[in-house]
């Protein structure tokens, strides 16, 4: 039925599509507005999925992806001279008794002239300086 | 003359159908988009090819049948339509897969848990959408999806949470499963190994929901046929044993545990026919029914397959409101545009493969395979016995569609699958409306529960009895190990005939293409057995 409705409102305005392009466009003009708007609704539909909804992130606060790179790939390296409790407690091996010991070790005898010194400091033998080293500097 | 004026005023006079031929549209954006994501240069490639055929068809009238000049002329606004949607997706920027490229360390995540924690070798996973990110004391992002791994998630679909850890790059298996590439396609960017999970802001209501059908299906359930239940109520098959879920997929019936177009079908004919039966009017029955089904997808976790019957539960349902008539293939690829346009790389999930081809197949090859069983198998009855002949044809045409898939991906195709999915497919239905009943009378009146889940116990121990004893079975599967894109692109070639042979060949020819059809699975199904010793 809806079929027969159609041709019966083309021919009523008497378009004949095959006669001219004109005509064509004129005859097929709801066919073309609404594949127009199908169209754009999905694209639309597509841009906002893919750009604006939850499920895309985006950034809020610039952060240089380099330079996160960079501090990531940068090793450990704790200047046992100038670092407080805190940062000496990132060596391994060293717990918070160990680093009060380093600290009370620098602050009665002076300033470490090497990391070897380290094994001065009780709690700290041979074995465990061979730990620190690779993380330790003066 | 007055009824047809009538008639007239109320139907649109707009028609895709013939006399101008508009249908393919959505084949036509489907294809663009995926070419667009897959191999850009095929994408180029079709809007030439669709540019020829719009400038050949302006100026020869007879170069394509009148009916299709339309659809030759605007074929170029759908290709380049399809391949800009592939285009906007693939030119997305993701700062949290860069951030996560990077392997920064430790960042904090507050968002949402999007799907049921599910148990790994060490722990639990679940995806959480990310609401902040927190690096080095700052906010950095916000949006995005993350699947988080940590020692204990016990939480629900919904409940917001904070997690620290270590976030990194989805690496592919051992296997060369792409596993990022999966991901993606439920938007998630990063994985985040949690050294720390808490709880924030009370519970999600979509959590509360999954626990409190735990607790109703557990009120005269057994806790493997709960399990069951649940994964057919919730889609949620994170608590069925292995042994079984394994049983379940060697049997050929694991597509009655997804949520699927049978479980929204279900539910929308409950839903439709109680406000019919209460007098509801169609105006006001269709969108509640419609909301309902939505809702139910979302509290499912709106996995690919529920997307997809829910889109073309939402065209069957709105199509009398807005008097339109009912063209299945139409509202299919209309569905396939749809939602590939949200998700082009949907295109890699297996699940919507699966449902896509497994719909496909039963629209097109359903009629053929029916004719064949009546003209073989149930030729001896004066009248074919139609429930059983449409039960058939539907799982051997699902079955033969969806076949390539389940090769390349599970690497074994269940064959005995043709008759569990006699006894499957007629019990799944009950059990769902069933497990929907219990899951609603457990919250409302703990009696109530019983007698449900009792009748349901006794469905799916029958389920189970079937999985298992066809599972057992030396022949139950065939093993297709290493299947490669251009097999499976040989394979669909082959089934070309049957699929058009309705509107190509006379009623009287369907029999030969359909025997031809399950011929050539039989002889390709051989020819991977062979190729891999």
């Amino acid at each position: 039925m809806a079929n027969t409705s159609f041709d019966t409102t083309t021919r009523r305005r008497n378009l004949d599509p095959q006669r001219s392009l004109l005509d064509f466009f004129r005859h097929y003009l709801p066919q073309i507005a609404v594949c127009t708007l199908v169209v754009t609704v999905l694209a639309g539909g597509a841009l906002y999925a893919s750009r604006v909804s939850e499920n895309a992130p985006r950034v809020v606060y610039s952060v240089s992806l380099e330079k996160v790179q960079q501090e990531v790939q940068q090793p450990l390296l704790v200047n046992i001279n100038t670092a407080d409790a805190e940062q000496l407690d990132e060596l391994p091996q060293v717990g918070p008794s160990t680093a009060e010991a380093i600290i009370q070790h620098r602050e009665m005898n002076g300033l470490f002239r090497t990391v070897s010194e380290l094994e001065e400091v009780p709690g700290i033998g041979p074995a465990t300086l061979e730990e620190i080293k690779p993380f330790a500097t003066v | 003359m007055q009824q047809s004026e009538v008639r007239t005023a109320r139907e649109p006079k707009l028609n895709f159908n013939p006399p101008a031929r508009l249908d393919p549209w959505a084949i036509v954006l489907s294809v663009s988009i995926v070419a667009g994501t897959v191999a850009p240069s095929l994408a180029t490639a079709l809007i030439v090819a669709s540019l020829v055929v719009c400038a050949g068809s302006l100026l020869s009238k007879n170069l394509v049948p009148i009916g299709w000049r339309p659809m030759a002329v605007l074929m170029p606004l759908f290709t380049v339509a399809g391949a800009g949607i592939a285009y906007v997706h693939a030119t997305t920027a993701d700062p949290l897969a860069d951030l996560a490229a990077v392997e920064p360390g430790e960042v904090t995540i507050v968002g949402k848990i999007a799907s049921p924690p599910s148990p790994v070798s060490y722990g639990y996973t679940a995806d959480v959408r990310v609401e902040h990110l927190w690096f080095d004391g700052h906010e950095i992002l916000r949006g995005g999806g993350v699947e988080v791994f940590a020692g204990d998630l016990n939480l629900g679909v919904g409940d917001r949470i904070r997690v620290d850890g270590e976030i990194s790059l989805p690496e592919s298996t051992d296997d060369d499963f792409d596993y990022g590439r999966y991901l993606a396609t439920k938007r998630i960017s990063a994985l985040v190994y949690a050294t720390y999970v808490r709880p924030m802001g009370g519970k999600g209501w979509i959590g509360k929901v999954h626990r409190r059908t735990d607790v109703a299906l557990g009120y005269g359930l057994h806790p493997d046929e709960a399990a069951v239940v649940r994964g057919m109520v919730l889609g949620d098959r994170s608590l069925i044993p292995e042994d079984l879920d394994t049983a379940f997929q060697r049997s050929g019936i694991t597509h009655v545990l997804a949520i699927s177009g049978q479980h929204v079908a279900v539910l929308a004919a409950m839903i439709y026919f109680l406000l019919r039966a209460l007098a509801v009017p169609m105006m006001i029955r269709s969108p509640v029914t419609l909301g309902l089904i939505w809702l139910y997808i979302v509290v499912a976790g709106a996995p690919p397959s529920a997307l997809r019957a829910g889109v073309i539960a939402t065209f069957v349902l709105a199509a009398p409101i807005v008097n339109r008539q009912l063209a299945p293939l139409h509202f299919m690829t209309t569905m396939l545009a749809a939602v590939l346009a949200y998700n082009p790389l949907l295109i890699y999930s297996t699940g919507f493969q699966l449902s896509v081809a497994a719909v496909f197949g039963i629209l097109l090859l359903r009629k053929p395979m029916r004719s064949l069983l009546n003209s073989t198998l149930f030729r001896p009855f004066a009248k074919p016995p139609e429930t059983v002949s449409n039960l058939l044809a539907i799982s051997l045409s699902a079955q033969v569609a969806t076949a390539p898939i389940i090769a390349a991906t599970f690497d074994n195709v269940s064959v005995i699958g043709v008759l569990t999915n006699l006894i499957a497919v007629p019990i799944s239905g009950p059990i769902l409306t069933l497990g929907l009943l219990g899951a609603i009378a457990g919250n409302a009146a703990v009696f109530l529960a019983y007698p449900i889940n009792a009748c349901n116990g006794f469905l799916v121990t029958i389920l189970e009895y079937t999985a298992r004893g066809a599972s057992a079975m030396p022949f139950a599967t065939v093993a297709t190990p290493g299947i490669s894109l251009p097999l499976i692109g040989l394979f669909y070639l082959g089934c070309v005939p049957a699929a058009i042979s309705e509107a190509a060949f006379p009623e009287e020819r369907w029999p030969l293409w359909a025997a031809l059809l399950l011929a050539w699975t039989t002889a390709w199904l051989l020819l991977i057995g062979a190729t891999n010793g």
